[in-house]
Order: C-alpha cells, then structure tokens, then sequence
C-alpha cells in the first residue's frame, strides 16, 4: 500500500531511513535541488499510509539529438522495512511512464556490478546491459574503483529498438557523451 | 547599444587566466592577469580576474578594493560582469550585483543579457517588485512568453508575502490572473509551466470551478507531469469543491483497477465520510451525471462501503501469489475510522467484524515480510483489550506451524540457498510475533527473570540463526540482527529499571558482535553510539559516525547524535571537525539553493519556487546550525584563546547578528530507530518539543555567554589612541557589555532547573543539567561582573576590591565543588550486583559472559564533570587574564602621578583591587594546578584499564579452566577492543584538558601585578 506524490524540499528532512543504506549516496543539496528545479516531475517519493517514506525514485530527460534524447534513471532505493514488496518496480514504472510522455526514445541507468539485486530486478524490468563502463564507480581507495552496467530499455517511440545496441561494449568514464 | 564584447586579442589573453583559476593555479593566475594589464592596464576582464585570484589567495581586502574599483567604472562587457557576479558570490555579497548590473543595464537598457541577470540578482534577495518591474520590461522588448511568465510569478510572490492578505486577494492575484487570461484569449499559451502557473493562481484565489475547467480543457492536455497512481489534479480540485459523490465514484473506479494505491484510498474514503454527512443519497448534480451505463455509484452508507472494501478483498483473497497489502490495510483503516466516527457520533451501526481475525490474517500473509510490523501499528489499537492475550496466543500458534527445526546444520550444500531462503521467512514470522507482543505491552508485564530468559532466548536464535542469512550480500540488513536488536530493547527495559551500567556494556557487547557480522546495519551502529555516549566514551563513536557516511542535509536531521557529547566528553578536535563541516553545510545550502532558486525561474517550474523559499527561510532557522556555531565559538575561546592563538584572532568569529529563537526549527529525526514500545512509552511528540525547549534554553545561554565574552575581550582590543581606549568607544562597549551582562544575568536566574527524563533512542539530555548542578550559570555571572566592575568602576577602589575578594570566594569553591565530584578516580563505581543475582540460578549462558570489571567499576559521568571544570575554570583565566591592561594602565597612572609628585611625600600606592586580583591569582593557578593533578589520576586510572581487563581474562583461564563460562576467544578479543577504546576515549579527553588547563596556568602566572 502506498502514497505516491511528487519529492520535495521537506522530504530531504525525512529520507534517513532510505538514505542510510550502504548503496545509496547522499548528495548535496544543489543536486537533489538541481533536479527538483528542473525535472520535478522525474523525481516522486513513496510513502507508507503511516506517513513514513517508504523509497523514492529521481531522474531526468536529456540528449543532444532526438535520437539520444531519453530519460535517466539518477537514483532509485527503497528503505529496508519496505522491499520485497515491487516497490521499486513500481517507481520505474512511473519513471518511464513520464518519459514516454516526454518522447524519450529509452530510458537508461548505471548499476554497480557487484548488486545483483538490483541488476536481476532491472533485468526482469526489461533492461538490457547495453554497454560496461570501467570504474564508474570510484572510491577513496582507487582498487575498490567499481565497473558499473549501462542498462537501457527502449520505449515505444523507438519503433526497432535501435537504441539499446551499443557501438562499444567496454568503455571508460570520460567516453560517455555528456 | 549593446553590451560589449572583448576583442579576440583580449580573448585570448585572458583564456589562460581561465584555465588557472579553474585548476586551482591562483598565485599563477594572478601574475598572469598582472602581465595582460601591464599590456592593457584599462582591461577590466583582467582587473575582475585578477580580484578573484587575490581573493581566492586569502587577500581578501584587496579584491574588495580592486572589485570596487571596477563597478566603478561601470563595465558593460560580459566577461568583467560575469566574474564579479561570480566573485561576489564567492565572498557572500551578492546583494552587491544587483547594483552592478543597474549600472549596466543604464548604460545598454536593450541588453536582453543584463536585463535577465538583473532580474535573477533581485531573486536571489527576495526583492518581488524589482523583479516585476525588470521582467515586465524584458517582455516588452523581447516578446518571449518566458518573460511575461517570470513577471507574473513575481506578482504572485508578492501576493504570498504580502503582509495585507487582502492586497493579496483584490490585487495581485487578480492582476496575475487577467494577465494570464489575456494571454490565453490571445492563443499564446506554449509551456505546461505556464499552465501550472495559472492554476497556481487560480488556486490561490479560490477559483476551483475555473481551474477544474482548465485541467478539463484543451490548456489541460499540456499537463505531462501528472503519473499514473498521483491522486489526479482534476479530482483534487473536485474534491476542493466538495463533489463528493462524483469524487467517491471516481476513486472507486480507480481502485477497481489499481487497489495498492493509497492516494485512492485516502480519496475514497475522504469522499465516503462527507457523503455520510450529507443526508442520503446525495443530490446529483448537474455535470455529474453518470456519462455512460457502467459508470460507479458513490457509496454513501456503511454497509455499502463495507462491501465495496469486502470486493477489494476478496478480487485479492482470490490471486495466489504475490498478494497486494491494499485491500487488507484499506479494511483495517476502514474500520478504524468508522470506529473513531461512532466514538464521537455515534451516529452509524459498525460492522461485525473480529479485527483480532483480520490482524491474524493479515500476520499469516504477510509476516514473512519486514513491512508487517509497520503495517499494523496503527491497527492493534483497534483490537479490544479482552482479545490480546487469545490474538497473541493464535499468533504464536499460527506462526509455530512455519518453523523448520527439522533443519540441521549439515545438509547438501545444493540445498542451502532454499534452506535459507526458508529459515530467513521463518525469522522474518517469529520476529514479527516477538515485535508484536512488545508492542502490545506484553514486555512489561514480564518479572525480570523472564525478561532475561526470553533474552538470553534471543540471543541465542541470533546465535543459531546467523548461519542462515550467510548468502545475503553484506550491505543488506540481516534479519536476524532483530533478534539483537529486540534483546537490546529489553535490555534497556530492564537498564532503565535498575540504573545498573552493566546492562549497557552488555547491550554494548551484543551490538558490536552483531556489527562484526552485519556491518552495514545502522540502527545498531546509531544504538552504539548512544550507549557509548550514556556510558562517558566517545572514541568509538567518532568511528561509528563516520561510517554512517552522514553527510550533506543529514548533518542537520542526525548531527545531534554526536553534537553535545563529542565536545562534553572532552574530544575538541573531532568537535571542531563536526562543528566546521555543519558549518559549511549551512553556508553552502543557503549558496546552492539561491542558486537552484534561479534554476527554478529559467526552467519554468513555478510551482516549485515558493517551496524553494520555504525551504530556504527553514534550514536558516535549524536549531542545529545555531548550536554547532555557537559551541564552535564557545570552544574556541576555552580551548584556544590565548592558548594556541591570540584571542584577538577568534574575536571576529563572533556572530554579531542574534539568534532569533522564536522562528527556530527543530530537524531532528528520531524515527531512525525503529520504536516498537508500547505507545505510552514512544518517543512522543511532546517529549521532542520539550527537548527543544531545553537546547533552547542551554543555547541562550551559551549564546549570551559567548557575547558577554567577547564583549569584555573586545573592550581590551578596542583601538588605543596613545596607550587609552578613546572615551567614545569605551562607554559604548562598556554599556554594550552592561546590557548584555544584565540579560545574561536574568537569563541565568531564569534558566530550568528540573528536568524530564527521555526515553532511551528518544533526545538526548543536554548539558545544561549538570552545567546547573556544577552551578556553571552562576560562576560565569560571577566573573563576568567581576570584569565588568574593574573595567568600568575601577576609580571605586573598595567597593571593587572587596566585590573581587567576595566573588573570588565563591567562584572559587565552586570549581572545587565541581572538583570534588570527580577527585576519587573515576573507577569508583561499586559494579552493581543485579544481573550476578539473577543469573545466578537460571541456566543463562549468553548474559553470563564476562564483562571485565574494570568497565563496571566507570563512573558514565566522571569525564563530563573533568571537561566541565576545565571549561569552566578556562573561562574564568581567560576572562580574567584580560584584566591585565588595566591594572597596567592603573599602574602607569600611578607611576606618573609619582613621578610629578616627585620630591613629596608620596601617599598614591597601589590601589588595594589590584592586590585582591593578585590573590585571586593565586587561587586561580593553586586550583588549576589541583585539577591537573585529579586529571592526571583520571589518566593513570584509564590507562590501567587494559591491562586489568587482561589480567580478569588471564585470572578466568586458570581459575577454572574446564569451566563452560569461559567466553570464547572471539568474544575476548571483540571485549578488549572495546576495553582499548574506552582506555583510549578517556585518555584523549585527558590530554585535551590538560592541554588547555596546562596553557591557562601559563597565563596565569604570567600577569603582572
């Protein structure tokens, strides 16, 4: 059972139980802000009938071209008490529901290669690993750098699913296109 | 006229400098920008670099006079404005580019370039009338529809902060409309932004009807934020004009399909409650008339809601996996308000239904996961009291048959992951059934044998059980750590009964085991760093805290799990470190969403602006920045003034603008450790509003502490003209200090002197209790006053002396008070004999671990008291040293007078204050020096900790070598680690307070009388 309704600048107050897992970065806060001003509708909180943030999803349209133009996943995590129950499925749905309706030709995201969790659920969502990207992931201690997955799912406006073969299966950080 | 560009030549001289001031290259950047103006010395793009490398070098007044000498000239070329713009930003003086770009815009009024920044400095300070004015002119000159909209938002902000909420209403909201109406009569509408905004107005004013056509029309289908599962625009302004049967039909149709969404339930069963107070069935009207044959009928009576949640329920009983909660949690909130309806009505016939069923129900599916638990809270209220022990009874019967005991430990490895997968649902049941029985009272009613038996049971599920969540990847939460963490709250229960420290080293002991496995598990590691506060040790903490990773807004909602103690127990540095990082979220938070504010405008997403300026008038006022800046200064003058540097240095740290206590906010956040007492015996609301009263009150004291300090400081280094201060400042900073010391004074007498005991994860005492038990209030009025009449009535000579004398009296055997309470070592604690006589007779084995008895015999509050003395006792020296200048000018007088009379008789000899200050001199250094001395015992007492606690391991292997108590060599290494790092936590408070109590001796001994 859950709220769904857009994230706001007071939810930044109340997500400790969702932020204060080991997967889910905080960052400052011109970036959530950023985001809040100019995708708000790329970032929506779930919250349990007691008022308790349950997850949230943030993310955002962009691309150069109209063929590159898609949606992106920024963030998406649910707090502990509330897996297990396709919330987070729900939250991508949502996600590229929006993107559709902004004619995004896919929607993509990153995703450490060590959570498999995550990776089989984007899996079963319809994303496909569509390229590696070397040590996207970094860390204070650079052997702990981590490769991440560039997982995407087309949407309906990309008729032959073009947008999901890569050019290049393994690349590093600096040859993702801005 | 345009705005100017810069030739290529100038170009491409400054693009380096670019590239330098962006790596950070700053000392090059400057001598760069020093070359191009020494080609062209008018080149005001290279005067703008140039204050920027000076200013980010630290030559901070520099740049403000090379920056003003730019405005000066008034530049009108993009480069020099965008730098100063960005200059000012950096230094925090952006008020300063509002008049910047006036002067440019004067000079090119058709500029669309300016004018858009002009418009964005005006945002940046709250200046709405400014920002209509220059957006109203962008549009006429640049028809962009961007424009007209940036104009009518500025209208609408000074609408909401209009202080007349009827200009408000008869015009600005109305102006704001008619603009927008004559936009869209004009066919100009383009940008869904632009829609939002006029439903924001018609919002504002009222105007629902309007709006619900808007959302209707052809102007709705712009609308592309609107996501399947938010309740939907047009039924919120539906509801808005109460349309309740319309609205209820709706959300029915609604949840037939999508029965998980609470926004429809909400919706549903709001609109079902008005309907019922309508009489029935409710009138139609006009435009609501069904459209086609399947349309909904609005539910209006109970029985006709009961069988529509009764559907829900059923469509869902029906599907056999992956149930949804919806439809069952819609029931249980059904019910619960028709309930509370009947409580105060008693106007409708409940349904027969047994919740103690429906909870059973609801436990059989959906306990295998965690979301059970914070399901049902809101619901076991419903059940009546008669029903509890047969629910809990069923309950555990229920859940008994789900236990897998059959499974050993050896089974084919190929078999594990479904064993696992099975053990862990199992877990994931049996906790459930634990949590709910505590919940429902049942905890309390247990005698404390029975509370240590079920704990010990516990514990040694978590023990049996931990092999069974081996394949979980380490940054999950295992479930089994609730078996820890529900014998911890027991543990509490019984801690907070007899007061007994032991109880806590044991709860510290089982947390740090389970973190060993389950490393990632914040609700242990936020439980740890609250017991090793309770228990006087902070080294541990830090570690912890820094593991948490908390950072950036979560400083704010969780900082105060370390704010207080990481200074009271005697950890400055790491203070500082805190104190500093809390410091520049704040300055960068107030920067970035001014920033992001602007973002807002040029991204058209208006409906986010005024939540922007809430959010920002709500961080300024978080009680957290207050306190971590007030401590930081605080700690600074003990700890550093004339210490480590020149007090004159931490002068201008001071905030001269006061705190304003009646817009405070409190963030703090403590739901981050789950509650599942009894409700009675949550953290309450009230609790938390009481808590924030008392920071409150210990922040205006140290607030005023701090400004009545360095008041009597600054009096000292106020300019000398020829060895005087001149007279004019003089009186104004000694009546400045009158005041302040007077409130000071009324404060300190109104300050409280009772105080609540919280609940154990709820907020946390402050250390104003003890600083009122050590009369810390009063011993600094005392020394204040004393300042105050020498620096003031010195001409007074008796009535100062004997003040200073009678004063000094008591200041002084306060601190020996103080001293008292901690001379006789800290390991003083007789380790009390509560957990030994119980477990004596029963077959415990897990409690009965040994804890060394070094960590029993801690007195939790023996540090606090040393670091509260040295502060006070540091403020005193530091506050007293100051005097030093005017019994230097005293003295000099006298000397002259001396000199003129010479050849006389003299009768001018010291005047007998000074004599009384060179006594309190010699109290202050023979206190200081005994302090030290019980500091030194305090140390040499921490550092005997880790070898007794060796011995106690030693002494129990040869005593009884056989013996099965003997804790395992695991549980020994983990229990000496935390003995180390309680030795250590203890010793850096020692030499912290050495340090400090070390240099005010020097300043003592170094006056001059």
């Amino acid at each position: 059972m859950t709220l769904y309704r857009p994230f706001t600048c007071q939810d930044m107050l109340r997500f400790n139980r969702v932020n204060l897992d080991p997967l889910t970065e905080t960052y400052a806060i011109g970036f959530y802000l950023q985001y809040l001003a100019k995708w708000p509708e790329y970032f929506m909180v779930a919250e349990a009938p007691t008022g308790e943030m349950m997850g949230y999803i943030m993310g955002k349209v962009e691309g150069r071209t109209s063929e590159n133009w898609h949606g992106h996943v920024t963030a998406l995590s649910v707090s502990g008490e509330y897996r297990r129950l396709h919330l987070a499925a729900s939250l991508m749905s949502k996600l590229e529901e929006v993107s559709e309706k902004k004619r995004a030709i896919f929607v993509d995201l990153y995703v450490r290669k060590s959570n498999q969790v995550a990776f089989k659920m984007y899996k079963k969502l319809g994303y496909v690993i569509y390229r590696t990207v070397l040590d996207y992931y970094s860390s204070a201690n650079e052997d702990s750098n981590e490769d991440a997955y560039d997982m995407r799912k087309a949407t309906v406006w990309d008729i032959n699913k073009t947008s999901t073969i890569p050019e290049k299966a393994v690349i590093t950080p600096d040859e993702i296109a801005p | 006229m345009s705005g100017e560009g810069l030739s290529s030549i100038s170009e491409r001289r400054l693009r380096p400098i670019y590239e330098l001031l962006d790596n950070g290259n700053y000392k090059k950047a400057f001598h760069e920008a020093e070359k191009v103006l020494k080609k062209q010395k008018d080149l005001l793009a290279a005067k703008v670099l140039k204050t920027i490398a000076l200013h980010r070098l630290g030559r901070v007044e520099e740049a403000a006079t090379l920056a003003a000498e730019v405005v000066e000239q008034g530049p009108v070329d993009d480069n020099s404005l965008q730098g100063l713009s960005l200059y000012y930003k950096e230094c925090q003086k952006t008020e300063l580019i509002s008049p910047m770009y006036e002067k440019a815009v004067q000079k090119c009024p058709q500029n669309e370039e300016f004018l858009s920044h002009l418009f964005m400095s005006y945002v940046r300070h709250d200046k709405f009338q400014e920002m209509q004015r220059v957006a109203m002119i962008l549009y006429k000159q640049i028809p962009k529809n961007p424009y007209l909209f940036w104009g009518i938002m500025a209208i609408v902000l000074q609408a909401l902060n209009a202080s007349d909420k009827r200009l408000a209403q008869t015009m600005y909201l109305p102006l704001a409309e008619k603009m927008i109406q004559k936009h869209i009569d004009n066919g100009k509408i383009e940008a869904e932004a632009e829609v939002r905004l006029y439903l924001l107005v018609l919002d504002l004013l009222g105007k629902h009807e309007e709006a619900l056509k808007v959302v209707n029309g052809t102007l709705g289908k712009k609308l592309m934020g609107e996501v399947a599962g938010y309740t939907p625009l047009g039924m919120r302004l539906e509801e808005k004009l109460k349309r309740w049967s319309v609205v209820n039909a709706k959300y029915k149709r609604l949840l037939e399909s999508k029965a998980d969404v609470w926004n429809y339930v909400l919706g549903y069963l709001g609109s079902f409650f008005n309907l019922l107070d309508q009489e029935d069935p409710p009138p139609k009207h006009e435009d609501e008339k069904p459209s086609t044959s399947t349309a909904m009928e609005p539910d209006y009576k109970v029985e006709h809601a009961c069988q529509f949640v009764a559907e829900r329920v059923k469509v869902e009983n029906d599907l056999f996996e992956s149930k949804c909660r919806g439809p069952y949690l819609m029931r249980l909130e059904l019910i619960k308000r028709l309930k509370s309806r009947q409580k105060e009505k008693n106007d409708i016939a409940l349904p027969q239904v047994s919740i103690k069923q429906l909870l059973l129900e609801y436990a059989l599916d959906f306990s295998t996961k965690p979301c059970c638990m914070p399901d049902l809270k809101p619901y076991f209220c419903l059940l009546p009291e008669e029903e509890l022990d047969e629910f809990l009874e069923e309950l555990y019967k229920q859940q008994a048959t789900f236990t897998f005991d059959d499974v050993t430990k050896d089974f084919p490895a190929k078999l594990k992951p479904d064993i696992n997968k099975r053990k862990q649902k199992e877990f994931h049941r049996h906790i459930f059934t634990v949590e709910a029985t505590r919940f429902l009272g049942k905890h309390e009613t247990l005698t404390d044998e029975e509370k240590l038996k079920l704990i010990e049971n516990l514990l040694k599920r978590y023990r049996d059980g931990i092999c069974f969540c081996d394949d979980q990847p380490s940054t999950d939460t295992y479930i089994v750590d609730y078996y820890c963490i529900n014998a911890i709250r027991l543990l509490i229960d019984l801690y907070e009964k007899t007061d007994d420290t032991s109880l806590l080293w044991r709860c510290v002991m089982i947390l740090e085991q389970a973190l060993k496995e389950s490393q990632y598990n914040y609700e242990i590691k936020i439980m740890l760093i609250r017991m090793y506060c309770r228990l006087g040790v902070f080294t541990p903490c830090a570690n912890l805290y820094d593991s948490l990773e908390i950072k950036h807004m979560q400083q704010n909602t969780l900082g105060y799990l370390v704010c207080h103690n990481v200074m009271s127990l005697g950890h400055f540095q790491p203070a500082s470190q805190l104190y500093q990082i809390a410091r520049s979220f704040y300055l960068s938070n107030n920067k970035e969403s001014v920033e992001c504010l602007i973002a807002c405008f040029r991204n058209g997403t208006f409906q986010k602006i005024t939540e922007f300026v809430d959010y920002r008038r709500h961080i300024d006022c978080s009680i957290h920045s207050a306190i971590t800046k007030t401590a930081h200064v605080l700690m600074d003058f003990f700890t550093q003034g004339d210490i480590d540097q020149p007090v004159t240095s931490l002068l201008k740290m001071v905030d001269p603008v006061r705190i304003n206590f009646d817009k405070l906010v409190d963030d703090r956040d403590y739901s981050v450790i789950t509650d599942i007492n009894v409700p009675e015996k949550q953290v309450t609301t009230e609790e938390v509003a009481a808590s924030f009263e008392e920071e409150k009150s210990w922040l205006r004291f140290r607030e005023l502490l701090v400004l009545c300090t360095h008041a009597v400081l600054s009096h000292q280094s106020a300019p000398q003209v020829n060895g005087h201060t001149t007279s004019n400042d003089e009186s104004a900073t000694s009546s400045k200090l009158e005041t302040l010391l007077d409130e000071f004074e009324s404060l300190c007498t109104s300050l409280p002197d009772t105080f609540i005991t919280y609940t154990f994860h709820g907020p946390e005492a402050t250390p104003l209790q003890l600083a009122q038990e050590a009369k810390y209030p009063q011993t600094m009025c005392r020394m204040l006053r004393i300042c105050n009449m020498v620096l003031n009535n010195h001409d007074d000579d008796a009535k100062v002396s004997t003040g200073i004398s009678e004063m000094f009296q008591t200041i002084t055997s306060t601190i020996q008070d103080l001293m008292k309470t901690f001379q006789n070592s800290f390991l003083t604690k007789t380790p009390s004999t509560f957990l030994k006589e119980e477990l004596r007779n029963s077959a415990i084995t897990i409690l009965a671990e040994k804890i060394p008895p070094c960590l029993l015999r801690i007195d939790p509050t023996t540090v606090k008291r040393m670091v509260l003395c040295t502060e006070m006792y540091s403020m005193c020296v530091l506050l007293f040293t100051n005097l030093q200048a005017v019994i230097n000018e005293t003295k000099a007088n006298i000397q002259r007078r001396r000199r003129r009379k010479k050849g006389k008789l003299s009768s001018d000899t010291q005047p007998s204050w000074i004599r009384s200050c060179q006594h309190a001199a010699e109290k202050l250094k023979v206190i200081g020096e005994e302090i030290v001395e019980i500091v030194n015992k305090v140390k040499s007492d921490a550092e005997s900790l880790v070898p007794d606690a060796e011995k106690s391991y030693e002494k129990v292997e040869e005593e009884d070598s056989d013996d099965e108590d003997i804790p395992d060599e695991v549980v020994q290494q983990l229990t000496l680690q935390i003995v180390r790092s309680t030795s250590d936590s203890i010793l850096t408070s020692c030499k912290q307070v050495t340090n400090v109590l070390e240099g005010r001796l020097k300043n003592v001994k170094e006056m001059k009388f």
